[in-house]
C-alpha cells in the first residue's frame, strides 16, 4: 500500500489516510492536549505526508516510524511557533468516546482530562514516549525508530513515565476523595 | 529502579495487546508480579483514556480536503517527488505551476545576468525593485567546496555530540557550557553550509531535521530538570536561536514552494546561471509547503495559490 501510494495510486494513497488518521490524531490530542490543536495539526501532518512520501524509502525506517516523525517534527514547529507547549484546554463535550453509555462517557472524558493534566508533569522524552505507545499505538520498536532511541532506551522511559504517572493519578484520586469526604 | 522490570512491564504490555491477560503475564514474572500489576493496570488505563476519536464532523471534512490534496499532487507522480533543488545562484525555484514558458523565461533572466555582470537591477527595473520570489535567508556567496564537503562529517558529529549529551541527562549529568558552545558552532556552521549545497547534502536535510528535534528534546529535558550548567544558560537560548535559524532552512529545503517573503535582488556571481538539465527535477515538487499548510489547514487550497506566487516568475522576463 506504502509503494502504491508512493507511486501515486490515490486508492492507496486514500487507504494509508485511513489507517493512520485516527492514530495521528490520538497521538496530537496526547501531545497536544488541546482539539482544535489536535486536529489542526493532524491534518498538517497528512498534508505533509503527501509531500514526503516520494522521499520515503523503507530502509531508513518502518512507515509508521517515519510517519510518526512527520508528526512529531510537526509538534516541535508548532510549539516553535505558538509557544503553545503544554497549553491544556477541557476536552470538548462532544468529543466522542469509543465507550458504551452516558455515564461511562463521562467517567471516560474525565479519566483523560486527567491524564492529560498528569502527563504535563511528565519530563519531554517521557511524554513522547507515552503518547507514541499508548496514544499512536506504536509498538516498543516503532516508538524508538520514530524517536531515533533505542528500544532499551524507550522501555526505561516507558517504565518511569508509568510509574510517575500512577503516583500523579493515585495521588489525585485520592486528594480528591479526601476532598469529597 | 530494578533491572528487569521495564523489560518485564514491556512484554507484559505486549503480550496483552495481543490478547492476554494481565494475570498470566504476572504468572510469569512471579517475583515482579507486585510491582508489575500496578503499572500494567496504569498502562491499561492509559490506553483506554486515549482511545477516543476525532469528531465525526471534522473527519468528514478533514478526508475531503485531504483526497482534494491528494488528487491535485496525483496529477504529478508522487514517486518522482524530491527534495527541492537550488540553482547554484542561490534562488529558490518555485515550480508547482510554472510550465515550460517560465522556465524559458528564468532561463534567459538568468543568461541576461550574467552578460551584464550580475548587477543588482534587470532591464526595466530600477535598483531595489524585486524582480523574482527570493528567500529571504539565501546568502549572497554560495559557501565554498570546502563548506559543502563538510556537510556529512558536521552531521555525523551533531548526532555523536547529542548521543552523548542525551546519554548524560538520562544518567542525571549536568551539560557543561562547552558543549553547548560546540552545539551552537555545528548548528552555525550547517546554517551556513546548507544553502547552495549541492543535491547531495541536501538529501541530509531530513536527518539534520531530526537531529534538530532530538537536540530540541535534550536541551528540554535538560532545563526542565535543572541539568543545564547555570553559565550555559545564554548559550542555550542562543543555540535555541540558531537551531530556529537552522530549521528554518531545513523547512525550506524539504518544503516545495519558497516562504513567500520578498527580499531585494542579490547580486548573483556571473558564471552562476541555470542549466536547463534542472528543469525536469524542479517541475516535480509537490505544490504545497508545510509551512503554509499549517495556518490554512482547515481549507487548504495551495493549488491557487502556488499559481499566483509562480505566476510572480515570468514578470522578470526581460
Amino acid at each position: 500500500m506504502v509503494d502504491a501510494a508512493r507511486a501515486g495510486d490515490e486508492t492507496a494513497v486514500a487507504e494509508l489516510y485511513s489507517a493512520y488518521f485516527p492514530r495521528v490524531y490520538r497521538y496530537m490530542l496526547a501531545r497536544i492536549g488541546n482539539v482544535g490543536d489536535a486536529e489542526d495539526l493532524t491534518e498538517e501532518v497528512f498534508i505533509r505526508v503527501l509531500d514526503a512520501l516520494g522521499r520515503f524509502e523503507w530502509r531508513e525506517a518502518p512507515f509508521s516510524a517515519w510517519l510518526f516523525r512527520i508528526a512529531h517534527n510537526a509538534i516541535i514547529s508548532h510549539q516553535r511557533r505558538d509557544g503553545a507547549r503544554g497549553r491544556h484546554a477541557p476536552l470538548s463535550p462532544t468529543l466522542p468516546m469509543k465507550t458504551q453509555g452516558p455515564e461511562e462517557m463521562v467517567e471516560a472524558r474525565l479519566t483523560l482530562d486527567e491524564v492529560m493534566r498528569a502527563t504535563e508533569n511528565l519530563p519531554e522524552a517521557q511524554r513522547q514516549v507515552i503518547a507514541l505507545r499508548f496514544g499512536a499505538g506504536l509498538s516498543v520498536a516503532e516508538t524508538a525508530r520514530a524517536l531515533g532511541k533505542g528500544e532499551g532506551n524507550v522501555k526505561v522511559i516507558q517504565h518511569k513515565a508509568i510509574a510517575k504517572l500512577r503516583d500523579l493519578l493515585v495521588d489525585k484520586r485520592r486528594d480528591g476523595h479526601e476532598n469529597g469526604s | 529502579m530494578k533491572t528487569g522490570l521495564e523489560e518485564a512491564l514491556a512484554e507484559c504490555l505486549a503480550s496483552v495487546d495481543r490478547g492476554g491477560s494481565i494475570e498470566e503475564c504476572l504468572v510469569r514474572y512471579p517475583g515482579l508480579a507486585q510491582e508489575l500489576e500496578p503499572l500494567l493496570l496504569t498502562a491499561l488505563g492509559l490506553q483506554q483514556a486515549y482511545d477516543v476519536g476525532p469528531r465525526p464532523s471534522f473527519q468528514r471534512a478533514a478526508r475531503q480536503r485531504f483526497l482534494a490534496a491528494a488528487g491535485r499532487r496525483g496529477r504529478r507522480p508522487l514517486a518522482v517527488a524530491k527534495p527541492p533543488r537550488r540553482f547554484s545562484f542561490g534562488w529558490r525555484w518555485a515550480p508547482a505551476a510554472v510550465g515550460t514558458p517560465a522556465l524559458v523565461a528564468a532561463f534567459a533572466l538568468a543568461m541576461v545576468l550574467a552578460f551584464t555582470g550580475g548587477g543588482g537591477t534587470g532591464i526595466g527595473m530600477r535598483p531595489g525593485d524585486v524582480s523574482v520570489r527570493q528567500i529571504s535567508s539565501a546568502p549572497t556567496q554560495a559557501p565554498s567546496e570546502v563548506e559543502q564537503e563538510e556537510i556529512p562529517a558536521l552531521v555525523a558529529r551533531l548526532e555523536q555530540r547529542l548521543d552523548q549529551m542525551q546519554e548524560r541527562v538520562e544518567q542525571g549529568g549536568v551539560i557543561p557550557s562547552e558543549a553547548i558552545q560546540e552545539l551552537k558552532d555545528i548548528n552555525q556552521s550547517l546554517q551556513e553550509s546548507l544553502p547552495g549545497a549541492p543535491p547531495e547534502a541536501a538529501e541530509a536535510a531530513p536527518q539534520i531535521a531530526n537531529l534538530l528535534a532530538q537536540q530540541q528534546e535534550v536541551l528540554d529535558t535538560a532545563r526542565e530538570q535543572d541539568q543545564v550548567a547555570p553559565e550555559a544558560a545564554d548559550d542555550v537560548d542562543d543555540l535555541i536561536s540558531i537551531a530556529g535559524g537552522l530549521q528554518t532552512r531545513i523547512d525550506e529545503m524539504l518544503s516545495p514552494t519558497p516562504e513567500p517573503t520578498l527580499t531585494p535582488t542579490p547580486t548573483p556571481a556571473p558564471t552562476e546561471t541555470a542549466t536547463p538539465a534542472a528543469s525536469p527535477t524542479a517541475t516535480a515538487t509537490p505544490a504545497a509547503s508545510p509551512t503554509a499548510t499549517s495556518t490554512t489547514v482547515s481549507s487548504p487550497t495551495p493549488g491557487p495559490a502556488t499559481a499566483a506566487e509562480a505566476t510572480a516568475t515570468p514578470t522578470a522576463n526581460p
